[in-house]
C-alpha cells in the first residue's frame, strides 16, 4: 500500500512570517493537562500573582483533594533582588515536599517574571534534585510567553525529561506525547495487534515508568507541537519516525504505516488491523461531512496542531482552508503534512494579530479557528467560531475519534442554525 | 356562598383550582366601564406556584414598560372586591392556563375581554407575547431589552459544549411546552423526552412533542416517568421535585421547571421564569446543575486518575457523587446481577437491572451479553454520556442480532451514531 501524494502540496508554498502582537496563552497553560496525566508529578510555578491566577482561573474550575500545581510567587522584594530568590525557593520546595511524600517529579516551571530576573531554574533544579534525591527528581522547564505559546508547555516540559531518561537497551518504539487515557489505550492496542514493541510512553504515568532511550529507539511523536522533544531525542541518538499526524482516518493510517515500515508488517496483516476501524473511521467524519463540506476555513495560530487539522479538514471533510496560521512552523516535521494540504492556502508563521484580523474580516471564512482571547469578540461581530483550545482537551486521535474531531468544527456551525431560528421564532 | 361542584376522585388538583377560581370569578365579576388607561388582569398565578410571585413582578414591569397597568391579579393577592373590578381591563393575560383558562374563556365571552394565548416564558415567546399584546391594545411594542444577556450567553463560545446536550422535560404541559422551545432553539439542547402530568393539555403537549420529534409522555404514575427517564439516558432533566428526585437516584443532574415544588423553590432573590429576566434566570438554572466544559474534557481525558474514578464525580454535583459511589466495582456486575434476576440491587444499578431483566430482543429474543472487555471500555467513557453510550450500543447490537458486545461493537455503535 502506498499513499497518493498529490504533486500539489503546499511543501515548498512562501510562508508569511510575521512578527508583532500575538492572541495566545503561555506555555503554563499546558500545566492544566499535564498535572492529570502524570500523577505524581508536582508543577510549580515559579512566578507572579498573574501566572497564579491564568492558573487558577483555566485549571481551578476543578476542586482537586490535594492540588498538582502551585505558584511560588515572585514578590516585589524578590524583583528588586533583595532577597535571595534561590533561598527562598528552597525553603518553600523543602515544604512543599515534605508535606507531600506523593510527589516524586518535580518541575520548577519558569515564567516571564522569573526570566526577566534571570532567576536560573536551571541551576536550582540540579541543586534541589541533589538535596532531594533518590526519592524526587526536580527538572526545569519555561513556560513563559515570552518564549512559548501554550502546546509549547507539554514540549518545553518533555523535552526537560529527555536528558534524565534511562539508557535504551533494546529495540523499542517510543510513543511521544500526552494522550488521554482511552486514546493511549487505542494506540497501544493497534499497535500491539500490528505486532509492534515493545512500546513506551513519554511522558510516563508514573516514574518508575520512564522509558529508556538509546540508539535503538524508533520514536513517533503524536502530537505536532513537540519539536524541541524531538531534537532532544534526536541528540541522545534514537531515530525518528515521521509521518503525518494521527488525524483523521488517512492522518492515522499514515502514521501507523510508517512505524509498520520500521517493524517490517507486511501489508495483508496492516490491512487485517486496520481495514474495520478505517471504515468506521470514514463513516463516522461522513455524518459530519455534510455540515462541513464546502465551508471555508481560517486558522489563527494557537495549538501548532493548526497544519494537520487544516489537511484532516480539507481532505476528509471537503472543507477549504483559506489561511493557516501556526505559531511556528517545523519545516522537517510537517513535510509530510504540507504535502497533503491543498495548493493555494496561506500559510503563515507567528503573528500580529491585527494584521491578521484585518485578512480574516477581508476573507469572510465560514469557521474561524482560533484562541479564546478572539473567539468571542469574532463571534460578537458575527463570525462562527472554533475555539482551539478544545482541540488539545479532547480525545481526537487516532480510528475512533474522527467522528469526534469533525464534530468540534461542525458544532460551532450547527449551533448557529439552531440558535438562529431561536429568540425569534 | 359560592357552591362548587369538584368531583375529587375523578378529577385532579389543577382542575379543581381552575374551576375554582372560574366560578369566583362568574360569581363576583360583572360587565363594567373600562379604565382610562390601558390596563390588564393577570390570571392564573398562585401562592404555590413556581416562581408565580417573581412572574407576577417581571410582567407587570415589561407591561409598564409598554404604557399598560395591572388592574387586577389573581387569584393570587386577590380579594373579593379586586374580583368584583376585573370588568375594568381592556383584556386579559393567561399566565397560567392551568389553573385560570376557563375564568379566562368566560370573561372573554361575558366581559367582552381578549385573552392573551402565548405564554411568556423564554426570550423568544416573550417577544411572541410582546407582539400579541400589541395586537390586542394597539399599542407599540416599546420593551428595553438591555437586561436581557441570555441570548448572547448562548451564543458565545462558552457555551458552546451545551449544543446538542440531551434533555428530558416533564412538568406541567405549559412549563414543560415553554421549556422545550427554549431548550431546542435557545440553547440548542437536544430534547430526548417530553410530557406532562395534566391530561387536560394532553393534546396541545402531543403536538409539541411532535414538533421536537418525540414521543408524548402523558402520565401522572412517577415509575412510568422514572422508566421513561432511564430509558432515554438524558444528560439532564428539567422537571418537577419528583423527577428531581428520579434524577437523583439515577445519577442524573436536574432543574427544577415546574410544580410541584419544594421549599427550596421559593428564592429569597427574584427569580421569575417569565419575561427577559425570566430568560436569564432559566439559563443560569440549566447551566448551573452540567458538568462544565472545562471540567467535562478533563474527565473524559484522564480517566485512570484517581480522584476522576467514578465515585469522585463532578466537583460541583452532590447527587452523582452520591449516587456513584452505589455502583458496583468494574467487569463484576450487571451479567452476573442479570443472572440472579430475583436479587434485588441497591440503586441506581436497579435500573439498568431492570433493562437487563427485559433487554433488548436480539434476533430470537436472547439477551445482548457485554464482554468483560467491551464492558472495560464502557468504563473509559464519562459517566455523564456512559448511559447514552451503553444503550446506544445494545440497540444497535439488537438490530444486528448480535449476542454478545464486544469492544469492536462498541466502536462499530459509536461510528453508527455518530453525528
Amino acid at each position: 500500500m502506498s499513499l497518493d501524494l498529490p504533486a500539489t502540496g503546499c511543501r515548498t508554498a512562501p510562508v508569511l512570517r510575521e512578527r508583532g502582537q500575538r492572541e495566545v496563552f503561555c506555555g503554563l497553560t499546558a500545566i492544566i493537562w499535564l498535572h492529570r496525566k502524570m500523577p505524581d508529578a508536582f508543577f510549580l510555578v515559579v512566578g507572579s500573582r498573574t501566572c497564579a491566577h491564568l492558573l487558577q482561573a483555566a485549571a481551578g474550575v476543578m476542586i482537586f483533594a490535594e492540588p498538582r500545581f502551585g505558584t511560588a510567587i515572585l514578590e516585589e522584594k524578590d524583583l528588586a533582588g533583595l532577597a535571595d530568590a534561590n533561598q527562598e525557593l528552597d525553603r518553600e520546595v523543602a515544604r512543599l515536599l515534605a508535606r507531600r511524600p506523593d510527589i516524586r517529579r518535580l518541575f520548577l516551571v519558569g515564567s516571564c517574571p522569573s526570566e526577566v530576573i534571570k532567576l536560573d531554574l536551571a541551576r536550582a533544579a540540579e541543586r534541589l534534585s541533589v538535596q532531594h534525591a533518590p526519592r524526587v527528581m526536580v527538572l526545569n522547564y519555561s513556560g513563559s510567553g515570552i518564549e512559548t505559546t501554550f502546546t509549547q508547555g507539554e514540549d518545553a516540559c518533555l523535552a526537560a525529561m529527555v536528558p534524565g531518561l534511562p539508557p535504551a537497551t533494546q529495540r523499542e518504539l517510543l510513543l511521544v506525547g500526552a494522550l488521554p487515557d482511552v486514546v493511549e489505550d487505542q494506540m497501544r492496542a493497534l499497535l500491539t495487534d500490528l505486532g509492534i514493541g515493545p512500546l513506551r510512553v513519554l511522558p510516563a504515568h508514573v516514574a518508575d515508568q520512564a522509558p529508556g532511550v538509546g540508539p535503538q529507539t524508533w520514536f513517533a511523536l503524536t502530537q505536532p507541537f513537540l519539536g524541541d522533544t524531538h531534537a532532544a531525542l534526536m541528540r541522545r541518538g534514537a531515530q525518528p519516525i515521521l509521518a503525518p499526524f494521527p488525524f483523521g482516518e488517512e492522518g492515522t493510517t499514515a502514521w501507523l504505516r510508517a512505524i509498520a515500515d520500521v517493524w517490517g508488517v507486511g501489508p495483508d496483516r496492516f490491512e487485517a488491523v486496520t481495514a474495520a476501524p478505517r471504515a468506521r473511521a470514514r463513516r463516522a467524519v461522513a455524518a459530519q461531512a455534510a455540515t462541513l463540506a464546502g465551508k471555508r476555513v481560517f486558522f489563527f495560530p494557537d495549538s501548532q496542531m493548526e497544519i494537520p487539522l487544516a489537511r484532516f479538514l480539507s481532505r476528509e471533510c471537503g472543507m477549504i482552508p483559506v489561511e493557516v496560521g501556526t505559531p511556528y512552523l517545523h519545516r522537517d516535521l510537517m513535510a509530510a503534512e504540507l504535502d497533503l494540504l491543498p495548493a493555494g492556502v496561506t500559510l503563515s508563521e507567528g503573528q500580529d494579530v491585527d494584521l491578521q484580523l484585518d485578512r480574516q474580516a477581508a476573507a469572510a471564512p465560514d469557521l474561524t479557528v482560533c484562541g479564546l482571547g478572539l473567539a468571542n469578540p469574532l463571534e460578537a461581530q458575527g463570525f462562527t467560531t472554533k475555539w482551539a483550545i478544545e482541540l488539545v482537551f479532547t480525545p481526537v486521535h487516532f480510528y475512533e475519534q474522527p467522528g469526534d474531531l469533525a464534530g468540534l468544527f461542525a458544532r460551532p456551525l450547527r449551533r448557529r442554525d439552531i440558535l438562529a431560528q431561536g429568540g425569534g421564532a | 356562598m359560592i357552591a362548587l361542584d369538584l368531583p375529587s376522585y375523578s378529577r385532579k388538583e389543577n382542575f379543581g383550582a381552575d374551576e375554582t377560581f372560574h366560578q369566583i370569578v362568574r360569581a363576583l365579576a360583572r360587565p363594567m366601564r373600562r379604565t382610562g388607561q390601558v390596563t390588564c388582569n393577570l390570571l392564573g398565578a398562585t401562592a404555590l406556584g413556581f416562581r408565580h410571585r417573581d412572574d407576577v413582578a417581571e410582567l407587570t414591569r415589561l407591561l409598564a414598560g409598554m404604557g399598560i397597568a395591572v388592574n387586577v391579579c389573581a387569584p393570587l393577592g386577590a380579594r373579593p372586591a379586586d374580583i368584583a373590578r376585573m370588568g375594568q381591563a381592556h383584556f386579559n393575560v393567561l399566565m397560567y392556563p392551568e389553573t385560570a383558562e376557563t375564568a379566562a374563556r368566560w370573561m372573554e365571552r361575558a366581559l367582552g375581554q381578549p385573552f392573551t394565548r402565548i405564554v411568556p416564558i423564554g426570550t423568544g415567546a416573550t417577544r411572541d407575547f410582546l407582539a400579541e399584546v400589541s395586537g390586542l391594545t394597539g399599542l407599540p411594542v416599546q420593551v428595553d431589552e438591555g437586561a436581557l444577556r441570555a441570548p448572547w450567553w448562548s451564543a458565545s463560545v462558552d457555551s458552546t459544549y451545551l449544543t446538542g446536550k440531551r434533555v428530558f422535560i416533564f412538568g406541567d404541559a405549559t412549563h414543560a411546552m415553554a421549556a422545550a422551545r427554549i431548550a431546542a432553539r435557545e440553547i440548542g439542547f437536544e430534547v430526548v423526552g417530553l410530557g406532562c402530568y395534566n391530561r387536560e393539555f394532553a393534546r396541545p403537549l402531543r403536538a409539541a412533542a411532535a414538533q421536537h420529534g418525540v414521543e408524548p409522555l402523558i402520565t401522572d404514575d412517577y415509575l412510568e416517568v422514572e422508566a421513561a427517564i432511564a430509558a432515554a439516558q438524558p444528560e439532564l432533566i428539567l422537571g418537577t421535585q419528583m423527577e428531581r428526585m428520579i434524577g437523583k437516584r439515577l445519577g442524573i443532574p436536574c432543574a427544577v421547571i415546574s410544580s410541584p415544588v419544594h421549599v427550596q423553590d421559593f428564592p429569597a432573590r427574584t427569580s421569575p421564569q417569565m419575561g427577559f429576566d425570566g430568560a436569564n434566570v432559566i439559563f443560569d438554572t440549566w447551566i448551573h446543575p452540567l458538568v462544565m466544559g472545562l471540567e467535562e474534557h478533563l474527565l473524559t481525558m484522564f480517566r485512570e486518575d484517581f480522584e476522576f474514578q467514578d465515585a469522585a464525580g463532578p466537583s460541583d454535583h452532590g447527587a452523582a457523587h452520591a449516587a456513584r459511589r452505589a455502583e458496583p466495582a468494574a467487569a463484576v456486575p450487571e451479567v452476573a446481577l442479570a443472572a440472579a434476576p430475583g436479587v434485588s440491587p441497591p440503586d441506581p444499578q436497579g435500573i439498568s437491572v431492570k433493562r437487563k431483566e427485559e433487554p433488548v430482543p436480539a434476533g430470537d429474543g436472547a439477551a445482548v451479553e457485554w464482554l468483560a472487555e467491551a464492558e472495560q471500555e464502557l468504563k473509559k467513557i464519562p459517566f455523564f454520556v456512559r448511559g447514552k453510550a451503553r444503550r446506544n450500543t445494545e440497540r444497535y447490537a439488537a438490530d444486528r442480532g448480535l449476542r454478545a458486545i464486544s469492544r469492536e461493537t462498541l466502536y462499530e455503535a459509536k461510528a453508527h451514531y455518530a453525528r
